[in-house]
């Protein structure tokens, strides 16, 4: 049975799918006509895609059942498609919803999953063009604790 | 005497016949045939690819303005319908003689 710990990451993506979707309903959102996604997935992609991927987390300290989620968030636009400025804007909005001042709040408040985050830190951006597609990522780390 | 672009159009005209596709171009039908089909369902991070890659072929003297890679086309009508409504990205155009054009594509998914 999944508890907090054996799929902390599993949870955590969940809660940035969510926090993600929740975005793009906001009334001139750009990231409302992209597909979301966590980054395990068995959905089918499409063209224009944000995935939520924790490629791994630390018990930090260890045995305190506080976990340190390395995340990265990333934004596929393809490029014949939608013009750079497009592109640029959704990485902007993706990165704003990660970087608000709001952003440990909004992880704990979301019902998708229970858990609790205590800071969300070391963010880092990069950016690419691979086989036709813009690609934006915002990376950083999630501390945080559950008890389910 | 026909030359050798006019045989050669009048071979694709036969290709056409038996292997039939229409497909739409910007808003425009063409005629043309579809082949070396590759169907693949990759999981990457993100989800499942569903990728279609195959070849078209069509007749050079049918276009105004050729495709250029990077382009749509969809697959209107095919002698394999469930392919119907396919549409592709073309990812390169090759021009193997006077009378043909061909073009690598990948389906898109949305």
């Amino acid at each position: 049975m999944p508890t907090f710990y054996n799929d902390v990451d599993g949870k955590l993506e969940a809660v940035i799918e969510n926090l993600l979707t929740t975005q793009a309903a906001t009334t001139g959102s750009n990231i409302a006509s992209t597909t979301i996604h966590t980054g395990l997935s068995t959905a089918d992609v499409t063209e224009n895609l944000i995935f939520a991927l924790v490629e791994g987390a630390e018990e930090s300290p260890a045995g305190t059942g506080n976990w340190m989620c390395s995340t990265t968030v990333a934004i596929y636009t393809q490029a014949e498609t939608n013009t750079l400025a497009t592109h640029r804007a959704r990485v902007a909005e993706v990165r704003d919803v990660f970087m608000s001042d709001c952003i440990v709040a909004s992880i704990t408040d979301d019902s998708t999953e229970t858990l609790t985050c205590l800071a969300v830190q070391n963010y880092s951006f990069a950016q690419r063009v691979e086989d036709g597609y813009f690609i934006g990522e915002i990376s950083f780390d999630v501390v945080c604790y559950g008890s389910e | 005497m026909a030359t050798i672009a006019q045989q050669l159009a009048s071979d694709l005209d036969a290709l056409f016949e038996d292997f039939s596709c229409t497909f739409s171009h910007n808003s425009t039908s063409y005629t043309g045939t579809l082949s070396a089909l590759t169907k693949k369902r990759n999981l990457e991070e993100g989800g499942f690819f569903p990728e279609f890659d195959a070849t078209i072929d069509l007749k050079v003297s049918d276009f105004s303005s050729a495709p250029v890679a990077g382009q749509k086309i969809t697959l209107t009508t095919c002698f394999d319908t469930k392919l119907n409504g396919t549409i592709f990205r073309i990812d390169s155009v090759e021009h193997p003689d006077g009378a043909a054009i061909r073009l690598a594509v990948t389906s898109l998914t949305q």
